[in-house]
């Protein structure tokens, strides 16, 4: 190497600290500049928090779990199932309503209790003794198992455009547009049995029409 | 002045890191695997159920068909979930999701689920009763009808509500039926991730399917 070289490589390298140096300055002239930095450096460190975390996550697909062996099907979990707080009458209905309602939708205006007490008409509240007998009601749905079948259940149809955050879709879609959204909640444990879109019609109605 | 350019250096890293970080706060968490099949009538297999976290919004375990290629019609999918936020009361569940041919969408909870154990669960339309079927095993938890009967992609995978959430399923003997045809083992042909979600074949056909 010359010694022409080596002066050539200082000069670039003392050229490129002042420019650095200089952008420094400027930088740290202003106060709002420093606090950016300050807030840009954090949010940094958040995120290799984050990726460290995701690194050390406990599952990982080396642990697979051996394949299912032949045999008869596990027994039934139901003495296990979640007992939440019974819903006992049509207020706690609509308040539960409302509380899935801030969860699974997106509404230009909030729900409230006041804004239903303001508009009656927005809110219809049924209790059913039976799931499938509200499925009968409306949706023509069939339960196989008795126990899941035989649950009472209150039908709260809230109506109103509402984007529902839709739970699947198979990576297609994570809302869906809708002008009403009904909720099945159990009379039990308060628990979501289920979440429909659209206004539904009673079947009963339609027969009629026929 | 050493310090002064490695904090410089972190400047610009920052502003090329910042959206990333971003775009990963937003969002769901998936990870699909897929398989495109004329006349497709039903799709099941074998889930883990593993041990979930408490505490997520939702975590779940798709198994499930699509009217068209896209998906963005009509779907039906079974599996498990569980979650905090939809009322759901952060238990292991069945469920059936499904976006209708008129394009409303419908969500069922079918029963509390074990931790640790492997179910086999099978979404289909039956030709003899004329109707959507999900199953569990042996069992007709929910049946129900809509217009369509026939679709062109099948799916497997897991989900979760937030980007970056908790995603954890196996799957193992991933099967379709085809009109006239039984069940036909398959591995899926190509797959779609969001939000931290991986998903890669396991087993001698079968899938493990995580985030993030």
């Amino acid at each position: 190497m010359t010694s022409a070289m080596v002066l050539g490589d200082r000069e670039t390298s003392i050229r490129s600290s002042r420019i650095v140096d200089y952008l420094w300055r400027c930088l740290m002239k202003s106060k709002v500049a420093r606090y950016l930095l300050i807030a840009i450096v954090s949010l940094l460190a958040a995120f290799v928090g984050t990726l460290i975390a995701g690194a050390v996550s406990p599952w990982s697909p080396t642990s697979a779990p051996p394949p299912p062996t032949p045999g008869p099907p596990p027994v039934s979990v139901s003495d296990t199932a979640p007992r939440g707080n019974p819903v006992t009458n049509r207020g706690e209905a609509i308040r539960r309503a409302l509380f899935l309602d801030s969860k699974w939708t997106v509404r230009e205006q909030p729900l409230t209790e006041e804004r239903i007490t303001a508009n009656p008409d927005m809110v219809i509240v049924e209790p059913y003794a039976t799931r499938q007998e509200a499925a009968d009601a409306y949706w023509g749905d069939g339960f196989g198992d008795p126990e899941i079948a035989s649950e009472p259940v209150w039908v709260v149809i809230i109506k109103g455009k509402a984007s529902v955050r839709a739970v699947g879709g198979l990576g297609a879609q994570e809302f869906v547009e809708a002008d009403a959204v009904t909720y099945v909640i159990s009379q039990k444990t308060g628990l979501l049995l289920q979440v429909s879109t659209g206004i539904p019609h009673k079947r009963s109605d339609d027969h009629r029409k026929d | 002045m050493k310090n002064k350019f490695m904090l410089s250096l972190v400047l610009v890293a920052t502003l090329f890191i910042l959206p990333v970080s971003i775009a990963l706060a937003q969002g769901q968490a998936y990870a699909f695997g897929y398989k495109n099949l004329n006349l497709l009538k039903g799709v099941r297999v074998y889930l883990w159920t593993g041990t979930p976290p408490n505490g997520q919004a939702w975590t779940a375990a798709p198994v499930g068909m699509c009217k068209y290629v896209s998906c963005s019609g009509a779907e039906i999918e079974t599996g498990w979930i569980k979650g905090t936020e939809y009322g759901l009361g952060d238990q292991l569940h069945q469920y059936m999701s499904r976006t209708l041919d008129t394009g409303g969408y419908e969500f069922v909870s079918l029963g509390t689920l074990s931790e640790n154990t492997w179910y086999q669960v099978k979404t289909m339309w039956s030709d003899s009763a004329h109707r959507w079927e999900v199953w569990l095993f042996n069992n007709v938890p929910w049946y129900g009808w809509d217009s369509w009967q026939r679709g062109e992609v099948a799916a497997v995978g897991s989900e979760n509500r937030d980007s970056g959430g908790w995603m954890g399923v196996w799957g193992w003997h991933p099967e379709y039926a085809l009109t006239g045809v039984g069940w036909t083992l398959y591995n899926y042909d190509y797959l779609a991730t969001l939000g931290g979600g991986h998903i890669i074949h396991a087993y001698d056909f079968g899938y493990g399917a995580w985030g993030p």
